[in-house]
């Protein structure tokens, strides 16, 4: 009997290792894309905080055009996989979770735009700007840490002193 | 060849391959096309704070950071081979590559 147990228990981390080992096989496909991805917003110098001082400023068409042309071709290759149900290489079915509207996404949406605008930089270029070599989204990182830092602070050592005074305060 | 590909490209040729990563994203495994959640997820692996916000399985969204690992890959091969390097830059990608793995090291470790 606990010989059965222990085989199990083999192969239970037998399958495990497995798992983990095709996690990173199945994954490597989405670093190739991923390169591309990188390699096109450099080159498309979309990483440039200029183009987008520029763009906000309606100096310049580039990052119009390429924000529109992205979104159209999204939209259609996304329409034409819908049309013709299209299947994933495994031979999945495509599924498209709809996305739920809530309020916050408008505030979401706002302080999106106040950092677009401040940094010159959005999510994902500010991987490529790393890799290329800016020094300001070292920066970036370094402030994250700070504010992070600043956070784990008040959380950890003034907000138990605040919720301390409240409390004496409602004894009293 | 390389001439063309060492200038600047544009707009809708770097639209067309933006707008283009959608689908072979679908195709290729059923990924919605996203960049910000990665820092959700980096969040939520380094440092979950006990926030229900970042109480999932990030596990499950590996994908997305082997897809940002690859974006930062790409900045590098984009400053190697595609233009010649300052020192400066040099000095500064090395900086930030050390930033980088320092951050993306915990999740190879995990897996």
């Amino acid at each position: 009997m606990t010989s059965n147990k222990e085989e199990n228990d083999e192969f239970a981390i037998s399958v495990e290792s497995i798992e983990s080992k095709n996690k990173i096989a199945s994954n490597i496909k989405f670093l190739l894309v991923g390169i591309v991805f990188g390699i096109t917003f450099v080159k498309g110098e979309i990483i440039s905080w200029f183009r987008i001082q520029e763009m906000f400023r309606f100096d310049s068409f580039h990052m119009y055009g390429v924000i529109g042309s992205a979104t159209l071709i999204g939209i259609i290759s996304v329409f034409l996989i819908k049309r013709f149900q299209i299947k994933t290489i495994q031979g999945e079915e495509i599924k498209i979770e709809p996305k739920e509207f809530n309020k916050g996404q408008i505030y979401g949406g706002l302080l999106f735009g106040f950092g677009w605008a401040l940094t010159g930089a959005c999510p994902g270029p500010l991987f490529a700007e790393v890799g290329y070599g800016f020094y300001r989204c070292d920066c970036y990182i370094f402030i994250c840490r700070f504010w992070h830092l600043v956070l784990w602070f008040t959380k950890r050592h003034i907000t138990p002193l605040i919720i301390k005074n409240k409390n004496q305060s409602k004894l009293k | 060849m390389l001439d063309v590909i060492k200038q600047p490209w544009s707009w809708y040729v770097v639209g067309t391959l933006i707008g283009l990563t959608v689908p072979i994203l679908l195709l290729l495994g059923n990924k919605p096309f996203g960049i910000s959640s990665s820092l959700r997820h980096i969040c939520a692996a380094c440092f979950p704070s006990n926030l229900s916000y970042f109480k999932y399985n990030w596990k499950k969204e590996i994908w997305n950071l082997f897809f940002v690992a690859g974006v930062f890959l790409g900045g590098v091969i984009a400053s190697f081979f595609l233009k010649d390097p300052s020192l400066v830059a040099t000095i500064s990608f090395m900086i930030g590559g050390i930033l980088v793995t320092w951050f993306v090291l915990p999740f190879i470790l995990k897996l």
